[in-house]
């Protein structure tokens, strides 16, 4: 069975990331059916590792503060893919954001082989309202920050890519290590449809808002996010995060 | 690869780190010169690792799949445990 975690740095907007990962967790546990042993490590400061209740979600946790970033995803990469501090390393790493859903189709079979790393140009953004949702592509060569990264192409870079003092732009920096690494690295692109990805902003701290994303990527088709996204994420997952903006809503009138 | 902790120094950032941050970076060309200007000062040689860190894997890992081929049995031990029900 093939092995592949998903690394999660949390940092602030706790009763989304606690939304997030509670999905995440069911896209695990799919995977898992699947035929690939999938889990995650969650990086943050231990009052947060708390609050979003890491062992009850039975994944893995380091302790670091947000200082940078960067170290936090080389910390939970190292984690899951060193083999002096794991006893099962897995074959494949996956960076994401405490505010993103993932389909847990992209992650199947086949995975990547050789000096290959599977990227994603299509995903979703949700405003910080929660009432529209869009999908641009992203149409950078790495695509989005997500990624599925076979752990031997880090065993160069000590299992951590990234530079270690970044606070912004640590999936570039990861990608652009990983390719001086291995020069003849190839980023293929993966496209399921277009809500394969979503990335859910809220209103308060997080590095670009809806706005700026749409101003930079393009908005296509805006529409209802839980209209939209009721044929690919599970009913009781969209139900929790409906009500997280409601509560939003409420606590701005 | 050589890593560094540094410590801006002087007045103004460097490499967006405010005087008296600490950081941990990569030796290179760029920060050779810093350190020759006094921008930056070397406080020790370091290996980024996680091995400084507080951390814990999931419940069930490894998976009993991975558990049976990368572990040998300890010594003694039966191959099969209680019927075999709970491999």
């Amino acid at each position: 069975m093939r092995s592949l975690w998903f690394v999660v740095p949390v940092h602030g907007r706790l009763p989304l990331a606690r939304i997030c990962l509670r999905q995440l967790r069911r896209t695990c546990d799919a995977l898992r059916e699947h035929g690939v042993e999938a889990s995650a490590v969650v990086v943050s400061d231990r009052a947060s590792l708390e609050a979003v209740d890491v062992l009850g979600l039975k994944f893995a946790w380091v302790v670091r503060d947000n200082d940078f970033p960067s170290a936090k995803f080389n910390d939970g990469i190292q984690l899951a893919t060193d083999p002096r501090f794991n006893p099962s390393p897995v074959e494949y790493v996956v960076p994401c954001g405490s505010d993103d859903w993932v389909d847990y189709r992209l992650f199947k079979e086949p995975l990547p082989q050789g000096n290959t790393i599977f990227g994603f140009q299509h995903m979703s953004f949700v405003r910080e309202d929660g009432r529209e949702i869009c999908s641009p592509k992203i149409g950078y060569s790495g695509g989005s920050g997500i990624r599925i990264i076979p752990s031997r192409l880090l065993e160069p870079l000590g299992y951590r890519p990234a530079d270690e003092d970044r606070r912004r732009g640590c999936d570039t920096s990861i990608l652009s290590n990983i390719r001086r690494a291995h020069p003849g690295l190839e980023v293929k692109h993966w496209h399921l449809h277009i809500r394969q990805i979503v990335d859910w902003k809220t209103p308060g701290v997080q590095l670009n808002s809806y706005k700026e994303v749409t101003a930079i990527h393009g908005a296509d088709s805006p529409a209802d996010p839980f209209e939209e996204l009721a044929d690919f994420y599970p009913a009781e997952a969209l139900q929790e995060m409906r009500t997280y903006y409601d509560s939003l809503a409420w606590a701005a009138a | 690869m050589k890593y560094l902790l540094l410590e801006v120094r002087g007045q103004r950032q460097y490499r967006g780190h405010h005087p008296g941050a600490q950081f941990v970076t990569k030796l290179d060309p760029a920060l050779e010169r810093g350190i020759a200007r006094g921008n930056v000062v070397m406080i020790a040689e370091v290996e980024p690792s996680l091995a400084e860190r507080d951390f814990g894997l999931p419940e069930d890992w490894p998976p009993p799949a991975a558990d049976a081929a990368h572990t040998e049995a300890p010594e003694g031990a039966s191959s099969i445990s209680k019927g075999g029900k709970e491999a």
